[in-house]
């Protein structure tokens, strides 16, 4: 029986509407599409962090990390010597570019310096069982050789002893490779552009000499870790981590989860807009099918029987859709996986190499559990309507709905409620302390789930109040009959208004949060890098993502030697200037060195948040004292304030600082924290620099500057000369890499909202046939209808827009200033111009036209006679 | 020369399955002023005819010439127009729409010819008043009983004084009272104005109210 009612009704009413089940399935897709794609994505990184950590770690109890630019290798033998530890492997990570690179790839190279005897007993490198090394004795007398993967020199088209040119700290070297690794282990991790050397030569290279950048212990299996790893955190202190496998990669999802929450976040919006389209559907469904319900219930049919005829339909249209947003998504995801993984290795600092999206048979279940509980959900509310037909609709006479519908009161409870959601929003992501009450981060995603709600709840209720209020205006006959035309069925532009509201609310507060983001950090990177007559030389590499190979502070004087370098009094023309992540109370923050560039430079890298730049940066360099400037972040995080002294633990062991200033940094979200190069070199006993500025004389431009000196420094050191806005160029980069996902997400939402739209628009036609069939016969041209209907469509699309924009700006405000900011760490300021708003309104308009030409011409080609004899 | 002449009118609808003659060549002149009754079973024509006459639909073959202009020639538009100032409907179930208010619904032909309701004001007031509805003015629809409605869709079929008016099944929705009450006001004015009235009806006592009375019986007249 059920299956006759599936076959018999169900499958010859989506047939019977094609169109209709069309858009239904298009947005329903697309819906479950993003929403999976994230998910396929956000798993990728995870994995991708995880297999980091795995081949990394391999069969090492323990690994023990530091700052970013290593710590001192007397910690091995301090560790060797602790009981329990049967092995202490150490290695060394480090960034390197190839001179040219035959596939015309530019990203950088990942060295590891291992110890070839030891490090096999952690690590895994060889599958196939050939020889790494052919020839170990010519490999460990030469410093120049390096074991790449087999793929890497496949694909280049290399063997054994062929040579590649690598920038190093010593400029250009050439490097043999004798020996090759199987795409296993780290090699694996790091998608195979990866090479090995020996350790020792790795440390004369890089520059990393009297250093490591981990150790990885095996235990003795009779010592419990937990108690080893109590020993070395004590011995060692809070500037070093000591992590079994699973701390490792709970660090690393870490650094990842806020980005995943806002942007699971986002998918999840963007399938609501979808599911809205169900719903519509289905009430539309059910309500043009009362007299088929009704003569089923005259024959006999059951309260299971009408419950099995909608849920077959809109259950199976959902799986199959479902079903191809599930491929549809993992097509997104491939799509975008590799932009996704650039932007975040250079805001984060990870090293999400490989991400391979795995799709799995718990994404498919996902994927159609999501169309499942979604379109059973659509259901409930309609089917129950639908139960309570009874049998004599079926003998009724037809009549037609041409009556006026009152505001049901439910729509009116609905936008207070909604009103209640949005100051309840604002409050909760104000108040700092009932959000820290709730368990901190963890309810920030809630507040934007709680505001888009508001916004939904809020928007038709506003839409129906603004149309009321535009008809008491002097308009021409049309519009009005326009307007009244939409406000004579509440609940339909109701329903209608709600899918523009929440696809264009989602654009607005994207957006927002886009442009607040970028323009936040590119002022920021404008102000700091804006010193006039400067250039940067760093090696080649990104310097927002510290991917360059740092350079020797002996370089300087080389630099000094150039033409036209500014020599002036109270300013030095050469500076240096260091940034590595460093481990503070287990945390990662980024730490930067500067040069005194003299008080005649007015510290232009300075953004101060308090104070004047030139008193901070006096305290900077203050002679007589040790002082660091500390982001925001950084100092909310610890609760200091300026003239408070701060504690680090330094590979010189724990020093004081004091506060010299509250600065804006936005290099890394957990906190950035600025000392002269001079106390740093005392401390991290670390002469290298990341890159160089010089001051060069007024006469000449920066880019002339460039021409000048650029081909020189290429050729004799390698070096890469910019204009200091360069860098900023670089964050907006990885900005825009960053938020592409959130980019795209936001203009598919709006897609869906569109198809919804149309979808609503078309539904709206087709209930309203036979009176426009009327008004056609009293004499209204196809022209005036079709028009009449555009008008319509544009009215309700402008009123949706302005409405949104009324409750979505505010809700952006507060979600930009207190929830982005505490879901990122960075404080970030809403910025929303005049032309973002014009632009939206122009995309409004087009979406609204869009979406009612469809109906419109539908409407204006409606036949007479057909349209008056519609029941 | 009738005001109203139809020559072997045709009309087939044609579907994937089959095709069906629903108008199997009618002919028939009506005079002008004159009330006539289309009567017949379901699936006479008698709709379909009305329709055509209407302009509402093309026939496909033979000729409708209403005060001698052939309307088959009439482009889209050209019909819209021409039902819009030489014709009215009033139909069953009364078509009104429910945002206008009764004088707006009244002035609707007019205001979609473009004048200003200040211009048709005048008009459709008294058509409303004599239809005893002046007190009904800025009711909107649902306010007010099944025969006013009736006598509003009366009123905006009058309003442009069309040389033709089609009803269909006027009394259809109305309880025996208000019908003879719509009938008797249709008659008069019919009369008053020397309006041709073309009503399709099932109700022989409503019949009785027209000059003539036609029979249709498979898509021809008996």
């Amino acid at each position: 029986m059920f299956f006759n009612l599936f076959r018999y009704f169900s499958l010859r009413y989506l047939l019977l509407n094609p169109f209709r089940t069309f858009l239904t399935f298009l947005g329903v897709s697309l819906g479950i599409s993003l929403f999976l794609s994230i998910l396929l994505l956000n798993d990728a990184t995870l994995r991708s962090l995880d297999a980091n950590v795995e081949s990394m770690t391999g069969k090492a109890d323990l690994t023990i990390t530091s700052d970013g630019m290593g710590f001192e290798d007397s910690v091995l033998e301090k560790v060797k010597g602790l009981p329990g530890i049967k092995a202490a492997i150490p290695l060394i990570i480090n960034y390197a570019y190839l001179e040219e690179d035959p596939t015309g790839s530019t990203g950088p190279m990942i060295f590891l310096g291992i110890d070839l005897l030891k490090d096999s007993s952690v690590r895994e490198y060889n599958k196939t069982g050939e020889d790494i090394i052919p020839d170990p004795l010519a490999f460990l007398n030469q410093a120049d050789s390096i074991i790449a993967t087999r793929s890497w020199v496949k694909e280049r088209g290399l063997e054994l002893e062929n040579t590649v040119e690598l920038l190093t700290k010593q400029g250009v070297k050439n490097f043999a490779i004798r020996g090759l690794v199987d795409d296993v282990g780290p090699a694996k991790a790091f998608n195979g552009r990866m090479a090995i050397m020996d350790i020792d030569a790795a440390r004369y290279n890089f520059g990393r000499d009297g250093l490591y950048d981990r150790i990885d212990l095996i235990l003795d299996k009779t010592v419990p870790v937990a108690s080893v790893q109590a020993q070395l955190k004590g011995l060692l202190g809070s500037r070093f981590r000591v992590e079994d496998k699973e701390e490792q990669s709970v660090s690393m999802q870490q650094m990842v989860k806020s980005i995943q929450d806002v942007s699971g976040m986002l998918g999840l919006i963007a399938f609501l807009v979808g599911f809205l389209i169900i719903v519509n559907t289905v009430n539309t469904a059910i309500s043009q099918r009362r007299k088929d319900i009704g003569s089923l219930r005259a024959f006999g049919a059951g309260n299971s029987h009408i419950v099995a005829l909608f849920a077959g339909e809109f259950v199976f249209l959902s799986l199959v859709s479902s079903l191809f947003g599930c491929w549809l998504g993992v097509l997104f995801a491939n799509g975008s996986a590799e932009q996704m993984a650039a932007g975040m290795n250079a805001t984060l600092l990870t090293n999400v190499s490989s991400m391979e999206i795995i799709f799995t048979v718990e994404h498919l279940l996902k994927g159609l559990a999501l169309g499942f509980v979604s379109s059973s959900a659509a259901l409930v509310y309609p089917l129950y309507k639908a139960l309570q037909i009874h049998p004599i609709e079926a003998i009724k006479p037809a009549t037609v709905d041409f009556g006026l519908h009152q505001r049901p009161r439910n729509l009116v409870l609905f936008g207070y409620l909604g009103f209640v959601l949005l100051i309840l929003t604002g409050a909760g992501a104000v108040s700092s302390d009932a959000v820290e009450a709730l368990q901190g981060k963890e309810v920030q995603p809630l507040f934007l789930l709680t505001g888009l709600a508001g916004i939904v709840m809020a928007g038709p209720y506003l839409v129906l109040l603004f149309l009321s209020n535009l008809q008491r205006l002097p308009l021409p006959f049309l519009l009005n009959f326009s307007l009244a035309n939409l406000l004579k069925n509440p609940a339909r532009t109701a329903s209608t208004s709600i899918h523009l509201s929440l696809g264009f609310s989602l654009v607005i507060i994207v957006s927002a949060i886009n442009v607040s983001f970028k323009s936040t950090i590119i002022t920021w990177a404008n102000a700091i890098t804006s010193t006039p007559n400067a250039v940067n030389v760093t090696s080649w590499g990104s310097v927002s993502g510290l991917q360059v190979q740092p350079l020797h502070e002996s370089l300087k004087e080389k630099l000094l030697q150039l033409p036209k370098v500014l020599v002036a009094e109270r300013r030095n023309a050469v500076n240096g200037i260091r940034i590595v992540p460093v481990t503070i109370s287990g945390e990662r923050f980024m730490l930067k060195a500067f040069d005194n560039p003299g008080p005649a430079s007015r510290y232009q890298f300075i953004d101060p948040i308090e104070g004047d730049r030139m008193d901070l940066g006096r305290n900077l360099f203050d002679p007589t004292q040790d002082q660091v400037l500390m982001s925001e972040t950084m100092l909310s995080k610890f609760k200091k304030r300026p003239g408070d002294f701060f504690d680090i633990e330094t590979p010189a062991g724990p020093k004081r600082f004091r506060i010299g200033g509250n600065i804006r940094e936005f290099a890394s979200p957990n906190g950035v924290i600025y000392m002269t190069r001079d106390t740093y070199k005392k401390y991290w006993k670390d002469p290298l620099v990341t890159l160089f500025t010089i001051a060069h004389s007024p006469e000449i431009t920066g880019k002339a500057y460039i021409d000048l000196v650029g081909p020189g420094l290429n050729q004799k050191e390698h070096l890469m000369v910019n204009l200091p806005s360069k860098i900023g160029e670089e964050v907006q980069k990885n900005l825009n890499n960053n938020m592409a996902m959130s980019d795209s997400t936001k203009w598919i939402a709006l897609f869906i909202g569109t198809l919804g739209l149309l979808n609503s628009f078309l539904i709206g036609i087709l209930q309203r046939f036979r009176e426009l069939g009327c008004i056609r016969s009293i004499g209204m041209t196809r022209g005036q209808l079709l028009v009449m209907i555009l008008t319509e469509s544009v009215t309700l699309g402008m009123t949706g827009i302005v409405v949104a924009f009324l409750l979505t700006l505010p809700v952006g405000y507060v979600w930009v200033n207190w929830t982005l900011s505490r879901l990122l760490g960075w404080k970030v300021e809403f910025y929303f111009t005049g032309q973002d708003l014009l632009i939206l309104s122009v995309i409004g308009v087009v979406v609204s036209l869009s979406a009612g030409i469809l109906p419109a011409l539908r409407a204006s080609r409606l036949k007479l006679r057909e349209a008056l004899a519609y029941e | 020369m009738s005001f109203i002449e139809v020559r072997d009118l045709r009309k087939t609808y044609t579907s994937s399955a089959q095709d069906v003659e629903i108008l199997k060549g009618i002919n028939l002149d009506i005079a002008k002023g004159e009330f006539v009754s289309l009567m017949g079973p379901s699936g006479a024509g008698k709709s379909t005819f009305l329709q055509l006459l209407g302009a509402l639909d093309r026939p496909t073959g033979g000729e409708i010439r209403i005060d001698g202009k052939a309307i088959g020639g009439l482009s889209d538009h050209d019909l819209t127009i021409f039902r819009r100032r030489h014709l009215g409907f009033i139909f069953q179930f009364f078509n009104l729409m429910p945002t206008l208010s009764v004088l707006e619904n009244v002035a609707l032909p007019c205001l979609l010819d473009g004048r200003r309701i200040s211009e048709v004001r005048k008009p459709a007031e008294t058509i409303l008043t004599r239809l005893g509805l002046s007190h009904r003015l800025d009711h909107r629809p649902h306010q007010l009983s099944g025969g006013e409605m009736q006598r509003v869709a009366i009123a905006r079929a009058l309003v442009n004084r069309p040389a033709l008016i089609l009803a269909d099944e006027p009394t259809g929705n109305l309880d025996t009272k208000n019908g003879k009450e719509v009938l008797a006001i249709l008659k008069d004015l019919v009369s008053e104005f020397q309006t041709t009235l073309i009503m399709v009806t099932h109700d022989k006592s409503a019949a009785d109210y027209a000059d003539r009375r036609i029979h249709m019986q498979d898509g021809v007249v008996v």
